[in-house]
């Protein structure tokens, strides 16, 4: 996809007001809160905190591309089994996060899902059932590459 | 026991899959074709007069379509729930009485030109004194903010029951303390976000994240004189609340704009903005002195209470009865004397956070009981349990009907049997200790009037295909009320939950479902959704009953299907029920209407929390090991988010005792960001975190079930202090605990 955009505009805004995708949500817009988190080239990143002209010629992954109704991510999947969302708003930026850690090590200890989501304030969960559903996926990642 | 097919099920929430798919809409993901974007200029003092504002340098600027000023504002020109002291903007020649006052309001083509253009607006501010803590405001010759209010009271209220100071005189055993909380902010991910406009037939549309849209239609209607019903209030989906959006703080402007622009206007917070504008949780000093006998039998509780309201009256009044009403808590004190004050400052205005005044209380209460425990010789566990109040008994404060048993015994054991054994291993340069608190919160506060607590309807309709869909006004905010209501809905009328769809928070749409707070939808408007889902239950058996020649009382819904209990005949699809409705012209819309049946409190439960914290003897930093929360919630309808709320609330609840605290200078807040207010991260929980759900059924609620959403905020703070004063073997008196206070009492004991 090309779009032309103002060297000021931050990747945020390109998102949510020229492409209508409105799931990456803005907390704070000074990268605290960690809801405008998506990926840039599979890393996390605070799209408040980055130019859309940083974007240029990388992949961006938003929470609409995680998945679709009928097909689910299994971070997604667990995140509903596991009751790890509650008002919804830091949901997406928090798969994101969990997304990019179990990419690059699939066996997470619950520490390391803590930290790889530490960046992402929820004010509503209390971050355990998250760290579950996150652990749970973990798990079934694990027992896939054991039956392999 | 009757078996439930849905409710008492632990379901993924209703909502959940577009949440996770990013679908969901929030009030700041809205948008229409012309929209403006706002702008408010606050105040840039918390105390002064305002002698200019000039905004002849804005107006022309190109992109501005719109500023708005005191003098542009009809009506009454000022809001509020209890008393309408609150401006909509202040004017020349009038008052700002903190820093979310608002001077002008600006619409403009781009957000940027909006942001630019507040900027350009002139202000002159005449110095007032102010005052910045309730001891400014009560100091004898202090200037009074609202020259109705002498002394800067908002609210002075007593309670007294039997003869406290005789009762003291004679206690073997006294003990006195007085204990400050912070000022808590909610910091809810989500800011403020509105969108107004005025729609082809002339009614003002006002989307927003609100949790009360009638208080909102109302306020809104009263603060720029029309008329109520020419006012839709409509809330999309909710990114946090906990109170914060129980009040008007931008949708009064953007309905002023919408009408004066007659084009969208929309605005959304800054996170700045959202610190200085919506109401805190009351900061209060309490001083508490307890009596008890040398055998351990609490006889006196006497009690003075100051809160800080803030700059306007907003939710002081009540708060203030609740604290009160709170402070006995479940025990059996025959000698009461409460003293309580609410008093305005320059500082933001203080409102409903989580726990309504209840959690200072509970603090307060479960503190200093600790002391007295401790100084009577007994076990701090066993002291409480003894003092319980029991089955049958009355409790000494007039507004609490106990209308369900007494579980605090089991949600005691619970508790004990959930920690283990105290913690006897400290790491290097740590102390350790465990605390414990008990309370008896309550839901659906119905004893005020005027605040719109004591009813709720909702519409239950099933279509002519036999799906259903359930019209309320209570506030999906993430607390999971949607999922309760389509369980409640779905087992009665014997349909699959995903054939019921909810509809939230839309004033043109449902009845008056009163505030989503207090714990009190799951009860009230599920309460609602039964008796509307029953009476058409009854209906739609009727016409079965006709269809297939059977006594509808014979008959049963499950799975979609109507068929008799004794299996005689085959049945009938209920959609089929539905249509042969449709076609006889028979009504398959219910409103239930659900009223407290008397003038005092509704609801009332129990709950005790446990904490075992390490205290780093170097720095004074506590951190918590363990946390069990046993809380006795009624029937728990989903038992998976009756956990999420425990656990959410736990988190909170450590937030508060440990670390948040919004700090204000001079009546500016000097905590404004998320870097320096510091909510719990994921690295913060404590790495043990339990929940356990007692099911003592209410008889009142909803198959049994209770409020329960703010009811951890109140056990779990005073565990935690409990908890820290136990492993440093000294009295801490103030939340949020402060590692220099807690170093400096192991220095004392030292």
């Amino acid at each position: 996809m090309s779009l032309e955009v103002k060297p000021t505009t931050r990747l945020i805004d390109v998102l949510r007001d020229d492409l209508g995708l409105t799931g990456t949500k803005e907390g704070c817009g000074k990268g605290d809160c960690g809801a405008c988190t998506v990926l840039l080239d599979g890393i996390a990143v605070n799209s408040c905190l980055v130019l859309a002209v940083q974007a240029d010629k990388k992949e961006v992954t938003t929470v609409e591309g995680l998945g679709s109704p009928d097909e689910l991510h299994p971070l997604q999947e667990a995140f509903l089994r596991n009751g790890a969302v509650q008002c919804g708003y830091c949901t997406p930026g928090v798969l994101l996060s969990a997304k990019t850690l179990l990419d690059r090590n699939p066996k997470p200890t619950r520490e390391q899902i803590a930290v790889a989501i530490s960046g992402n304030l929820c004010r509503c969960t209390g971050y355990k059932q998250i760290i579950d559903a996150v652990a749970d996926v973990a798990q079934v990642i694990g027992a896939e590459r054991a039956a392999n | 026991m009757t078996q439930h097919s849905v409710v008492g099920k632990s379901i993924p929430r209703v909502d959940g899959l577009d949440k996770v798919l990013g679908r969901t809409k929030y009030a700041g993901d809205l948008s229409m074709p012309g929209m403006l974007y706002a702008k408010a200029l606050l105040s840039e003092r918390a105390s002064a007069r305002i002698d200019r504002v000039d905004v002849s340098r804005t107006t022309s600027m190109e992109g501005v379509v719109a500023v708005l000023t005191a003098k542009d504002v009809p009506g009454l020109g000022r809001f509020g729930v209890i008393a309408q002291d609150q401006p909509v903007l202040v004017g020349e020649g009038e008052e700002v009485r903190f820093t979310g006052d608002a001077l002008a309001l600006v619409a403009a083509e781009s957000q940027q030109v909006a942001e630019r253009a507040v900027r350009f607006i002139e202000v002159e501010y005449e110095e007032l004194p102010g005052l910045y803590t309730i001891d400014d405001a009560l100091r004898d010759g202090a200037r009074f903010l609202h020259s109705d209010k002498p002394g800067n009271v908002c609210l002075a209220a007593e309670m007294r029951i039997g003869e406290p100071e005789l009762a003291l005189r004679e206690a073997d055993v006294v003990v006195e303390e007085t204990y400050n909380t912070s000022r808590q902010e909610h910091a809810s991910i989500e800011t403020e976000a509105a969108l107004a406009f005025v729609d082809g037939q002339g009614l003002l549309n006002v989307h927003s994240c609100v949790q009360d849209p009638y208080h909102f239609a109302r306020d809104i209607s009263r603060a720029l004189g029309i008329s109520m019903n020419r006012v839709r209030v409509a809330s999309p989906a909710v990114g946090g609340g906990f109170g914060a959006k129980l009040d008007i703080t931008i949708q009064h402007w953007l309905a002023l704009l919408a009408m004066k622009t007659r084009r969208p206007v929309k605005m959304m917070l800054t996170r700045e903005e959202s610190f200085r504008l919506h109401p805190k949780r009351h900061p209060m000093r309490i001083s508490i002195k307890l009596g008890a006998s040398r055998d351990g039998k609490m006889v006196a509780l006497q009690a003075k209470v100051i809160s800080d309201g803030g700059a306007y009256t907003g939710r002081s009044p009540t708060v203030l009865r609740v604290n009160q009403m709170a402070l006995p808590g479940p025990y059996d004190i025959p000698n009461i004397h409460v003293d309580s004050r609410a008093v305005f400052t320059n500082n933001p205005v203080s409102g409903a956070f989580r726990g309504y005044g209840a959690p200072q209380a509970v603090l307060a209460r479960e503190a200093a009981i600790d002391l007295l425990a401790r100084e009577i010789g007994m076990d701090p566990v066993q002291f409480r349990l003894s003092n319980c109040v029991r089955d049958g008994q009355k409790v000494a404060n007039k507004f609490v009907m106990l209308d369900s048993p007494i579980s605090l015994p089991q949600v005691a054991n619970k508790l004990t049997e959930a920690a283990g054994l105290k913690p006897v291993a400290a790491g290097p340069r740590e102390l350790v200790g465990r605390g414990v608190a008990f309370d008896m919160p309550t839901f659906d506060i119905g004893v005020f009037p005027g605040i719109g607590l004591s009813g709720a309807g909702a519409t239950v309709e099933m279509l002519q295909d036999g799906s259903v869909t359930v019209y309320s006004t209570a506030i999906e905010m993430g607390q999971g009320v949607a999922t309760v209501l389509t369980q409640v809905v779905a087992e009665v009328l014997g349909v699959d939950v995903r054939d019921v769809e909810v509809v939230l928070g839309d004033t043109n749409a449902a009845p008056k479902a009163g505030p989503t707070s207090a714990s009190r939808q799951t009860y009230v408007s599920g309460n609602a959704v039964r008796m509307a889902a029953g009476n058409l239950r009854e209906r739609i058996l009727e016409r079965a009953g006709k269809e297939l020649e059977i006594d509808a009382r014979d008959l049963v819904i499950e799975g979609g299907r109507i068929f008799p209990v004794d299996g005689s005949k085959p049945g009938v699809e209920l959609a089929q029920v539905a249509a042969l409705c449709f076609q006889d012209g028979i009504s398959l819309r219910e409103e239930g209407w659900f009223k407290a049946s008397h003038g005092a409190l509704q609801g009332h439960t129990f709950m005790a929390s446990l904490a075992d914290v390490a205290v780093d003897v170097l720095t004074g930093t506590v951190t918590v090991k363990k946390l069990v929360c046993s809380h006795d919630t009624g029937k728990a309808i989903n038992p998976l988010g009756v956990i999420g709320q425990l656990y959410g609330g736990a988190v909170q609840s450590q937030g508060y005792a440990l670390t948040e605290n919004l700090l204000c200078e001079d009546g500016e807040v000097r905590t404004a960001s998320l870097t320096e207010y510091l909510v719990p991260t994921s690295l913060d929980i404590p790495p043990e975190l339990t929940a356990v759900i007692v099911e003592e059924a209410s008889p009142t609620g909803p198959f049994g079930a209770k409020g329960l959403g703010e009811h951890v905020m109140g056990s779990v703070p005073p565990a935690i202090l409990n908890a820290v004063c136990d492993a440093v073997g000294a009295r801490l008196t103030r939340l949020p605990i402060h590692p220099q206070e807690v170093l400096d009492a192991i220095q004392r004991n030292a």
